[in-house]
């Protein structure tokens, strides 16, 4: 029987485990750790006390989707904090593919919203990172759907990779 | 064997045990469900203690979209030249454009306005801390939705399609002001529509300024001309230290239009 095996029959009883930091356990730390970095800051931005919230429902209202006052009050409020919460567990390596699926669901949307902006080839601020703009120009382009694209690899790296934790016997 | 040949002979009743993948991907399916529940919940409460305006105009374009001409800083024909009677500022600008003061330096609708009230250019003052060797600009990407650098509002000012606003006390309007600006300041929707709005054409761009940095009377003007149904507003964000530092014209005295 090889090692690996037994190592999962450990993980499955919850038995003790190995502690054996792996080259996999260590591309998830460092992928969910920048993936849940990133979503924090940009979350941040768009909490930032007093311009944040106006400024991304100004940035909502730019990509003229035709949402309802609702929705757009809805997407305005309710992003931010999603992100914050998958952040969050994707930095302290809590439920790790829940937090990924949500993170990769939101990325989708995003890459949809932006491919939209260039089809239409509207001149909108992305918003993504409110006023920052740390790898791409603030005006939505194709960078944008690059920077997204790699962040939703990421996600779904995290989301199919067998072990989540830095040791990769012990998920 | 015994448990294989057992499960053989039953007969299938369509139920399967859950695997461990299916079990982790449910798992996971249940954790997103939370973290949305969650996220939701807070949004929910945050949305209620800081509401969002989806009615105001400020900053809802990029710069980019705006007209033609804004984007080069070159001179171009007042947009209403056309239309004697639709804009206060330009009709004057119009009839008194033969006569303008030579202190007046573009195109602008309210170009002329001024005559007879004496405009006097001031330079920048080389011995205020704030002007040209000192000032701090703002750069673009730094600059919140709807608020405009110092460059931009100059070639909006020399292309004739905007109209200025200065949001500041009437002392420090009469100490010095963008050319031709017309002075609102909060308290003059006190009592309603101020008869100056008759001034702003709505169709075009309105600029606001007031004292850079962190004065907001601007912010509070531009949601005010929002209710007035003014549509594309926008605000210099160095305001006016920063025009004045830039070294372009500054008019000093009191407004024409009061």
């Amino acid at each position: 029987m090889s090692s690996s095996a037994s190592t999962a029959s450990m993980d499955s009883t919850g038995s003790r485990c190995e502690r054996t930091v792996t080259l996999s356990g260590v591309l998830s730390l460092v992928v969910r750790v920048a993936l849940g970095g990133m979503f924090l800051i940009a979350a941040w931005t768009k909490l930032e006390p007093g311009v944040g919230p106006q400024n991304f429902a100004d940035s909502v209202r730019a990509f003229k989707l035709g949402l309802p006052d609702w929705a757009t009050r809805a997407a305005t409020s309710i992003t931010p904090w999603v992100e914050v919460v998958s952040g969050l567990l994707l930095i302290l390596g809590i439920w790790v593919r829940g937090a990924s699926f949500v993170v990769g669901a939101l990325l989708v949307v995003f890459i949809a919203l932006i491919a939209s902006v260039l089809l239409r080839d509207l001149s909108v601020e992305c918003g993504c990172f409110g006023k920052l703009s740390p790898f791409c120009p603030k005006k939505v382009g194709v960078c944008n759907l690059i920077q997204n694209g790699v962040m939703l690899a990421g996600a779904v790296y995290l989301l199919l990779a067998p072990k989540t934790g830095i040791c990769g016997k012990c998920g | 064997m015994v448990d294989r040949a057992e499960s053989a002979s039953t007969p299938s009743v369509g139920f399967r045990e859950p695997s461990r993948r299916d079990r982790k991907w449910k798992r996971a399916f249940v954790h997103a469900a939370i973290i949305l529940g969650v996220g939701a919940a807070i949004g929910v409460v945050d949305a209620q203690l800081r509401p969002v305006k989806l009615n105001r105009t400020v900053g809802t374009f990029a710069i980019d979209e705006l007209p033609e001409g804004l984007s080069g800083g070159e001179r171009r024909p007042m947009a209403n030249s056309d239309e004697p009677g639709t804009n206060p500022l330009t009709n004057a600008a119009t009839s008194a454009a033969s006569t303008a003061s030579e202190t007046t330096t573009s195109a602008n609708p309210a170009a002329g306005a001024v005559v007879g009230s004496t405009p006097v250019l001031a330079a920048p003052d080389p011995a205020s801390p704030k002007s040209a060797g000192g000032f701090q600009f703002t750069p673009k990407d730094k600059l919140p939705s709807g608020q405009i650098t110092v460059i931009e509002a100059k070639r909006a000012f020399d292309s004739g399609q905007a109209s200025f606003v200065d949001a500041r006390t009437k002392a420090n309007y009469e100490l010095g002001h963008i050319p031709n600006s017309v002075r609102l300041e909060l308290a003059s929707f006190a009592e309603g529509e101020p008869a100056k709005l008759g001034l702003l054409p709505r169709e075009m761009m309105v600029i606001i300024y007031c004292a850079g940095g962190h004065c907001d009377e601007s912010e509070r003007v531009a949601e005010r001309l929002e209710g007035f149904g003014y549509s594309k507003i926008f605000i210099i964000h160095d305001g006016f230290p920063g025009w004045q530092a830039a070294g372009h014209a500054v008019e000093v005295g009191p407004e024409a239009f009061e």
